[in-house]
């Protein structure tokens, strides 16, 4: 008997007006979104590859330990296409940079070109199972049960020697299978149109996660239903049922989780206030103790040459020119020993700083995404987002993974005595004899100097031998950086992802048997004789 | 007789609970967000002021002493918070939040939230993270109270106009009287939107009152006009979904058919069609020039002009390097070489925001849309807050540097000032007659301006939606 119910629910929904375009609609916006974020994924795969191609590129051409920047690419998940996350707008890479060797704490390079497109946002498979998906299964059962009676069918159906529950377990299974099916092409559909593209590529993992986001976009939507049915057969007419159940969608998916995260945000602003004056602070102690260095320090007076400044423009950073003094290559190391010291000491306190920052809102976070696991909503999003690994969680573990990675980095830097002659003076190790002959003749030469308006430790030099230093091009030698350590992303298995799930999937659970005993109750208790 | 059929008609809607619904729903909305928006509105003015504290500090460091603290006469100049944010947020808090404006060297930049000044951390203190705009995500402002509830309510109030008669049997004895075809349906329009237009009010004299209770916002004229020509969209806006409603009503032969059409109408103009058009900005049409092509295209202006100035400087200077430093046509030269960079600069901006007002037009399908830009342009907020900051900024930005001009003294020649170390002097200026930047209100005109577009083509969608009603009414079977 329940059979024949779920066969006769299915075909009539199937053939109603508003199935056909609440799945239209969906198709269109699905395959559009697809589409688009497909060709988005694609591009940002490519500027992953050049950005990967170029950085071991450049580290082939580095002279002097100044104009070394290691940047680190984070490699774009052909999820995002289904769930976008944070991912697109998080940013791609990362850079530690020569003189200013802060601890990365956020991506940069968002792709967005445009700012002002921050205010625009994208419909991605997730949200069109929230919002379209709901408002199908709301469509499909909230005259499930109250609209039958109008219609003078259930005391007709009730007639007949079946059981209660066999009568709502086929009404529930026949709206669930008529919304399985349209929910199931568009997953299909949208994996064939991603199978078809070029460069994507998908593993295992990949089709896993689409299987788990399937099964979970299926269990909330089944939540839905049993919640329509329970209102369909609580309420006296079609039309309160269908208030009621729209008023529950608009304050649950729109209102609430709204309201929940303005008020963390507020609280997490609050509870921060602190830290950019902290950090500011910071800042100035650290410009403050760099800049006392550099004023207390005994500079031997020697003459400099300006530095070179075509070598400077093509690689970055700060190249001394091959003529150069011995007494002030000694300058320039003890003050770089010094700068890099202060530098560090500072990117570790802010580090710890942000850090802080960073837990307090993390805790307020968690808090706020407990309380909204109880929303279906706003609970499905969230599994959603940890299955495509594109939230919060992923570009955390990114940034702890590149926290350690500095550390490996700098001590690499020491090991290689990266921050000694090397740091500003290319290489080659031993001065040809020209070189030699041309620095002897200068320091020989006392006429020409003036002291610098800026540094008055410095005495420019601008003699006879002037043009001759500065039309010398000697050939680089580049430094040679085979053994750099390299960036090993964090890779969790699909196992290690969902334990955090677990809460969410069991709220979702609890619900569906909650709205199906409410249901059974409150069917088992109503009067099909139709109101006249 | 159509006088008649109007007042049973307003009875009706008022004593229905659907009008009782849809007040106390809206009231308790206005409530719960003014509550909301008093916070964050405090935060954002507490930023703001500390914001402004630091620049004026160092305005300050510069007026002591200006030739040593020429870089403090940088400043940032940011979005004020105001509070007809309540009426529209308009993502004012995901575009850029002001420009940071380098006196020395004639720049004035867009703050984008990685950068370490005063506005990008006016920025960050807002909210933690980068704030993004969700499928979602909606700002609780009053906008969000018409666009989404009180559409929906007047979709509610008129999904059974014609359907719901017929169904009650009514229409069949309204039409056996000599009774135009029109009154019907006209009478259903007006007394609908009349009922919401009372919600409205009360709601807004409600957020009024709230307003100034908890957030101490002043009567001052400027939300006075803010609030009522946000009135007068929004009667437009609910006009055409009363219209949506009775059009709904007019194609469906009974009153469940012509609710789910009415949900469906609402469900793709509200929510999916404004939230789907942001995918058009990734097409390549609206693309737009990487920063750093935009940096290379700064760098190459600045050398031509460089090259062609180069020309006209003499060849040589030899020893009299520093008096060439310092003469009147270098200086010349490395202003316009800066205003030849900065001029790329304005260019991209200007092509950024092309950009997103292109995609905006798509938008104008949707009512919805339409009555969020109109909304936001009658409030001062978002983009057209953005745009009127960067015109008083290029204002300011004369003002000031004559200012200084005419303060500072170059050290021997005449009264030049390009605001470089080597021709400013170290006389200290008087703090208090530095010129100093507000963010003012655009008056009511202005702002009628640029919200006539949004709110004329919902005229528009009211006039085609009217003619399409009365159309099928006309062949509508009452029996």
């Amino acid at each position: 008997m329940i059979r024949t119910i779920i066969k006769r629910e299915f075909l009539d929904n199937i053939l109603s007006f508003k199935f056909i375009a609440c799945v239209l609609v969906a198709i269109v916006v699905s395959l559009a979104s697809t589409s688009i974020l497909t060709r988005d994924y694609q591009d940002r795969l490519k500027n992953f590859d050049t950005g990967i191609a170029l950085a071991k590129e450049s580290l082939a051409k580095v002279p002097v330990y100044s104009s070394l920047k290691v940047k680190i690419y984070r490699r774009p998940s052909p999820m995002s296409i289904f769930v976008a996350g944070i991912e697109r707008k998080a940013g791609s890479y990362v850079e530690i940079g020569n003189m200013r060797m802060d601890i990365p704490t956020s991506l940069q390079g968002g792709v967005t070109k445009n700012e002002f497109a921050a205010m625009f946002s994208i419909f991605d498979f997730s949200s069109v199972i929230i919002i379209i998906f709901t408002v199908l299964a709301i469509l499909l059962s909230y005259s499930s049960i109250s609209g039958e009676k109008e219609d003078g069918l259930l005391s007709l159906a009730l007639a007949n020697s079946v059981p209660r529950y066999k009568i709502l377990l086929g009404k529930y299974l026949g709206a669930f299978v008529s919304i399985a099916v349209p929910l199931a092409f568009c997953f299909i559909l949208g994996l064939l149109f991603l199978l078809f593209s070029r460069s994507v590529d998908v593993d295992t993992n990949f089709f896993g996660s689409m299987g788990l986001l399937f099964s979970a976009s299926l269990f909330y939507l089944s939540g839905i239903l049993l919640f329509g049915i329970f209102a369909s057969s609580t309420t006296k007419t079609s039309f309160g049922s269908l208030l009621f159940l729209l008023t529950f969608y608009l304050v649950l998916t729109f209102l609430l989780p709204q309201a929940v995260r303005s008020y963390s945000n507020n609280a997490i602003i609050a509870r921060t206030k602190n830290v950019e004056g902290n950090i500011r602070s910071l800042e100035n102690e650290r410009y403050k103790k760099s800049g006392e260095a550099y004023r207390k320090a005994v500079f031997k007076k020697t003459w400099m040459i300006p530095r070179d400044s075509d070598n400077m423009q093509l690689y970055g950073g700060i190249i001394l020119s091959r003529i150069t003094s011995p007494e002030y290559l000694d300058d320039q190391n003890q003050s770089t020993s010094y700068q890099i010291r202060v530098e560090r000491e500072y990117a570790q306190k802010a580090y710890d700083l942000k850090n802080q920052d960073m837990a307090v809102e993390e805790n307020i976070r968690r808090n706020q995404n407990r309380l909204l696991a109880f929303v279906p909503s706003a609970s499905f999003g969230r599994i959603a987002e940890l299955v495509a690994d594109t939230g919060d969680e992923a570009l955390k573990r990114c940034l702890r993974q590149i926290g350690l990675y500095w550390h490996q980095y700098m001590s690499y830097l020491d090991r290689k005595n990266a921050f000694g002659t090397r740091f500003c003076y290319p290489g080659p190790e031993e001065l040809t004899p020209y070189e030699q002959e041309l620095i002897k003749k200068i320091t020989e030469d006392l006429s020409g100097r003036t002291v610098d308006t800026y540094q008055s430790w410095v005495i420019r030099y601008r003699g006879k031998y002037y043009d001759e230093a500065m039309k010398y091009r000697p050939k680089l030698t580049f430094l040679n950086l085979d053994d750099l350590p390299a960036f090993k992303s964090p890779e969790l298995g699909l196992i290690d992802r969902l334990k955090p799930l677990l809460f969410n999937i069991g709220v979702l659970f609890f619900y569906n048997i909650l709205f199906f005993v409410l249901a059974y109750f409150s069917f088992a208790g109503c009067d099909p004789r139709r109101m006249e | 007789m159509f006088r008649r059929m109007l007042k049973r008609q307003l009875i009706e809607d008022i004593l229905t609970y659907r009008f009782l619904v849809s007040l106390v729903l809206v009231l308790v909305a206005i409530v719960i967000f003014s509550l909301v928006f008093t916070g964050h509105y405090h935060n954002l003015q507490d930023a703001y002021a500390k914001a402004r504290t630091q620049n004026d500090d160092n305005l300050k460091e510069f007026a002591k002493s200006p030739s040593e603290n020429l870089m403090s006469a940088s400043q940032s100049f940011l979005l004020k918070p105001k509070p007809e944010l309540f009426i529209s947020e308009a993502y004012e808090e995901n575009i850029p939040q002001g420009f940071f404006f380098r006196a020395s060297q004639h720049s004035l930049q867009v703050l984008s939230p990685k950068e370490e000044t005063a506005g990008a951390q006016f920025h960050r203190s807002i909210s933690k993270k980068e704030k993004l705009a969700d499928v979602l995500t909606y700002s609780p402002d009053l906008t969000f109270i018409v666009q989404f509830l009180m559409s929906l309510f007047a979709l509610i109030l008129a999904f059974d106009a014609v359907t719901g008669e017929k169904e009650k049997g009514t229409l069949r004895l309204i039409y056996s009287n000599p009774v135009k075809r029109a009154y019907l349906v006209l009478a259903k329009y007006i007394s609908a939107l009349f009922t919401l237009g009372i919600v409205l009010f009360i709601g807004l004299i409600l957020s009024l009152i709230l307003l100034n209770v908890s957030s101490e916002v002043s009567f001052s004229s400027s939300i006075f006009v803010s609030v009522s020509l946000f009135f007068l969209a929004s009667i437009f806006y609910l006009s055409t979904f009363i219209l949506f409603g009775i059009s709904c009503s007019v194609s469906s032969h009974s009153s469940r058919n012509s609710l789910v059409l009415c949900l469906l109408v609402w469900v793709f103009l509200v929510i999916v069609f404004p939230k789907s058009t942001g995918m058009f900005l990734t097409l390549k049409r609206f693309d737009v020039p990487t920063e750093e092509e935009i940096n290379q295209m700064a760098q190459k202006a600045s050398i031509e002009t460089g090259g062609r100035l180069e020309k006209r400087l003499p060849a040589d200077y030899g020893s009299n390097y520093e008096k060439y430093r310092r003469s009147e046509i270098r200086l010349k030269a490395d202003a316009e070489i800066d205003k030849s960079g900065q001029d790329v600069l304005d260019y991209y901006l200007r092509k950024k925001l092309a950009a997103i007002e292109e995609v905006r037009k798509v938008n104008f399908f949707s009512p919805a849309s339409l009555f969020e830009y109109s909304a936001s342009s009658v409030a001062g907020t978002g983009l057209f807050h953005f745009e009127s900051l960067w015109n008083q900024i290029r204002r300011y930005e004369n003002d000031f540097l004559s200012f200084v001009k005419n303060e500072s003294s170059v050290l021997e020649k005449g009264s030049f000032f390009y605001l470089t170390y080597d021709t400013i002097s170290n006389k200290p200026i008087d703090f208090n007659s530095i010129p100093k930047f507000e963010d003012k209100n655009s008056g009511p005109g202005e702002r009628l301006k640029d919200a006539f577009p949004y709110i004329s083509l919902l005229a528009l969608y009211n006039l085609f939606l009217f003619a399409f009603v009365f159309y099928k009414f006309q062949n509508y079977d009452v029996r």
